[in-house]
């Protein structure tokens, strides 16, 4: 049978190269106009352990991982045990194992209500032949998956080719001896394959992760400085900046803690830079002072969570929408700042180059939630245009208006030009301490309340930016459901999905949550029958912080929140979506 | 390079110590020690010549931080403990400006006392002046990391159990390439001594003992003084690392003044130029084409 979505499931022990067959399958799809998109996991040891992957592969535009695999490649069925919860099979999988294992195809741990089809193959036995290394036995498993199930073959020699570009010819040549020879074994040995993926090759793609997506976002939008300190799930954002600012004369430090790297952060944005810090909800918490700090001083920068589950260390690995109170309301004072959520991979980018515009114009932090669902996971997509986004700099006052200079002058959108070190006549005192239009200190109560009234109102504007909320779905639908951050992926596909069955629905997602388009969701709740919100954890923050601000008519709304640590699954998701139709 | 070339030698003064001068009233207590040590920046910026829009002083909180305030320079009087890495920030921003950052004991020694060792690592081109009073003056009286053990404050109403640290063998053993210290009242010594703090191109540290009439009595600038120990006069060598180690260990170091240590290391900035040097050799793109790299 012809599919025309097809998911492998891969799992081994380091040395295995699961997930670097996996990221190879998605550089393959990416070579041949394919979407792809790849969930690695790991198991808690540092190097060794167990990890798998998934990629999931079509001509058609994916929004999840799916609904199981079709493919199970087990190098090791312990490991597969392990992780046997990132790795949930289809009916009718189609099992490959190591002929070599000892493990009779009977006592494969696989619920045995499910049906297979199980091949041990000598995966290790044509790796030595053919390249003459067992470590080539992904590869040759890749010319296996190539084959069989009718994957971008020609995609995958392309990947193997530009992976190995560096290491030389015989390299190259050893691995795709291996793909080659994987190929040849599956055509004598494999026939009657029960699912083979059909698909149309179209232009090629680009492969990238949320964490890169976001970083080339921030380094569009002329961010030159990033300051972090290593955590799980952001870390690569943090190594990507170390590689690529050096090149255009930025910089990017690795912070002794999440206090010192916010604080250089201040520093920067004070001296004119465009900075960008990324952590995850732990780091987020140590940055909360210096947050306030840079609403009040009035600084522009961007922060980025990618969350994990919490509180505290939580389950650094997994995602969780948690730590949107903590965006919102960390802090102490009546301290603003924006907050934005992208919802998918390529979504990060325009977010990145949107908060760093929103920072830039309303000199204010800006906090933005990914998630580790979105971070981490690679993805092969289209191209994204950059230049579809116009990079806005800070108001600076014009050398007449230094003339008496008041940096934090009372104007009518809330904003003041802001002097630079450097610019004469401009010299101030940013401050943490209340301070007056000059920007001396001050205990009078007048003027905090006209401060923190400015420091409020120059927000403002972003209530009615339609352009920052994100609308799925058709505009007369009579279900409506609002959801935020990596959630509305899963959403996405369940709208395509219901479509087919003519049940239709709408999407509201904005990217701005603080301040929170409230008259935008407010017409969006009262043109619909039936609401559905719908996040990933356990109070329902979402659901509660839009309650503070929007109407909710009794009955109207049905709310859908559960704990991450596991990622939400399209049918759990669309099971929820038709629970709200009449 | 060396960033100390930048420096502009006076070849005519053009910036006089009022030119440094901000017309904010000072909160400070009368005889406060830091009024010693703000007249000590003006003297030691005009004795550089530097122009006022080019100089960046970053405090953090605590009766000390606010100097910022008290200086036509711009200025950054943030939060408690994080002058350190703000200035850094400043720096890294804009390598061309004069970055001072301030503040107190408390606010260095103890809420901020863990980035000192990274600063010095980085050897950033900063000059961080400490105004070490011995107590936390803005809250009324609690004792500080640099109290006397036995000392009533406030919060040890029976006298402090806690030994205080010593900020010259802690800033040696981090590695502080220019560190000296000096006592508030001396502000020809002071100026001078900032101004080379502020020449030596990487992270300087002064500690500068800088007595809290107030909380802890007036008599301590007479006895200082009586008790002062002047390292130049006494020949103390502040290029030998064990000579600086000799004064941090002594029982009187708190009352040694003048250069302690010196050493030229390459700042954080000589090595950053290489590293910008070398990623450049792996080709760049205009910032427009940076998707381009996640073609396959």
């Amino acid at each position: 049978m012809d599919v025309k979505d097809i998911t492998i499931g891969m799992v081994g022990s380091g040395g295995d190269g699961v997930v670097s067959a996996g990221e190879f399958l998605v550089s393959a799809a990416a070579a041949e106009g394919l979407y792809a998109y790849l969930l690695k996991a790991f198991g808690p040891q540092i190097r060794g352990g167990e990890s798998s992957c998934r990629v999931r592969i079509s001509d058609h535009r994916l929004y999840t991982h799916g609904t199981g695999i079709d493919v199970l490649v087990a190098f090791n069925w312990e490991d597969f045990v392990k992780m046997s919860s990132e790795l949930v099979v289809k009916d009718g999988v189609f099992v490959i194992y190591e002929e070599k294992d000892p493990t009779l195809e009977s006592d494969i741990p696989l619920d045995p209500a499910i049906k297979r089809t199980v091949k041990k193959i000598p995966l290790t036995k044509i790796a030595m032949d053919v390249a003459g290394t067992a470590l080539a036995k992904n590869i040759v498993t890749l010319g296996i998956l190539g084959e069989a199930f009718h994957l971008p073959s020609e995609g995958l020699k392309h990947a193997i080719r530009t992976k190995f570009a560096k290491k030389g010819e015989k390299v190259i040549e050893s691995n795709i001896a291996a793909l080659e020879g994987g190929a040849s074994w599956a055509r004598e040995h494999l026939q009657d394959i029960p699912r083979r993926l059909t698909y149309v090759r179209g232009t090629p793609k680009i492969a990238l992760t949320g964490n890169e997506s976001f970083a080339a976002g921030a380094l569009y939008a002329g961010c030159r400085f990033y300051a972090g300190y290593p955590i799980t799930p952001s870390s690569e954002i943090l190594e990507w900046m170390a590689r690529e600012l050096p090149k255009f004369g930025g910089t990017c430090v690795q912070a002794e803690d999440e206090i010192a790297a916010i604080g250089m952060l201040a520093g920067v944005s004070f001296a004119g830079g465009k900075p960008m810090t990324s952590t995850a909800g732990p780091g987020l918490s140590l940055m909360t002072e210096a947050l306030g700090l840079a609403t009040t001083a009035e600084l522009p920068m961007v922060v980025v969570d990618c969350q994990r589950t919490g509180p505290s260390t939580g389950i650094p690995t997994k995602p969780e929408q948690s730590d949107l109170y903590q965006a919102l309301f960390s802090a102490h004072g009546d301290a603003p700042r924006v907050v934005m959520a992208p919802i998918d991979v390529p979504d990060c980018f325009r977010v990145a180059v949107e908060a760093f515009n929103i920072a830039e114009a309303y000199q204010t932090p800006v906090v933005v939630l990914s998630d580790q669902l979105i971070a981490q996971r690679k993805v092969s997509i289209e191209r994204i245009d950059p230049n579809r986004i116009k990079v806005i700099e800070r108001s600076k006052p014009a050398p007449g208006e230094l003339e008496g200079y008041e940096r934090f002058k009372m104007t009518a959108d809330g904003v003041s030009p802001m002097a630079i070190p450097g610019m004469r006549g401009g010299a101030y005192v940013a401050a943490g301490i209340e301070h007056d239009e000059l920007g001396d200190p001050t205990s009078s109560g007048d003027v905090h309340e006209r401060m923190n009234e400015k420091r409020i109102r120059k927000l403002e504007p972003l209530r009615d930016r339609e352009d920052l909320v994100l609308r799925f779905g058709p505009e007369d639908a009579r279900v409506g459901v609002i959801s935020w951050g990596s959630t509305v992926s899963a959403l996405r596909e369940v709208l395509d999905v219901l479509a087919q069955k003519e049940r239709h629905f709408k999407i509201l997602a904005p990217s701005v949550l603080y301040p929170l388009p409230t008259a935008i969701v407010q017409r969006f709740v009262d043109s619909v029958d039936r609401i559905l919100i719908i996040e990933m954890n356990h109070l329902g923050q979402f659901y509660r912080y839009l309650r503070m601000h929007v109407d909710f008519p009794a009955g109207k709304v049905k709310t859908y929140h559960r704990s991450g640590g596991r990622v939400f699954d399209v049918r759990e998701v669309m099971e929820q979506v038709e629970g709200v139709f009449p | 390079m060396s960033v100390e070339t930048k420096v502009p030698e006076a070849a005519h003064v053009v910036y006089g110590v009022k030119d440094y001068r901000s017309d904010l009233k000072s909160i400070w207590c009368p005889g406060c020690g830091d009024f010693g040590v703000v007249s000590s920046v003006y003297k030691a910026l005009a004795k550089l010549q530097l122009p006022p829009e080019n100089v960046a002083i970053i405090s953090g909180i605590g009766c000390s931080s606010r100097l910022p305030g008290y200086v036509a320079t711009y200025g950054f009087n943030a939060i408690h403990g994080r002058a350190v890495p703000i200035a850094t920030g400043v720096k890294l921003a804009n390598p061309e400006l004069t970055v001072l950052a301030v503040g107190g004991d408390g606010d260095g020694f103890s809420i901020g006392g863990g980035h000192i060792p990274h600063a010095a690592r980085r050897n950033v081109d900063l000059t961080y002046v400490i105004m070490d009073n011995q107590v936390y003056g803005l809250t009324k009286g609690q004792y500080s990391p640099t109290t006397p053990m036995g000392d009533i404050s406030t919060s040890t109403t029976l006298g402090s159990i806690e030994s205080p640290l010593n900020p010259l063998l802690l800033c040696l053993s981090y590695g502080v390439g220019f560190l000296a210290q000096c006592f508030s009242s001396d502000t020809k010594m002071l100026g001078d001594l900032i101004a080379d703090g502020i020449r030596h191109p990487g992270f300087a540290m002064i500690n500068v003992i800088s007595p809290c009439p107030t909380f802890r009595g007036h008599d301590q600038f007479k006895h200082i003084k009586e008790v002062a120990v002047d390292l130049a006069e006494e020949g103390h060598d502040p290029s030998s690392f064990d000579a600086a180690l000799r004064v941090a260990r002594r029982t009187d170091h708190q009352n040694c003044f003048g250069l302690v240590y010196r050493e030229d290391k390459p700042s954080y900035h000589e090595r950053l130029a290489k590293v910008r040097e070398r990623s450049r050799a792996r080709g760049v793109y205009e910032p427009a084409d940076v998707l381009k790299q996640f073609d396959v």
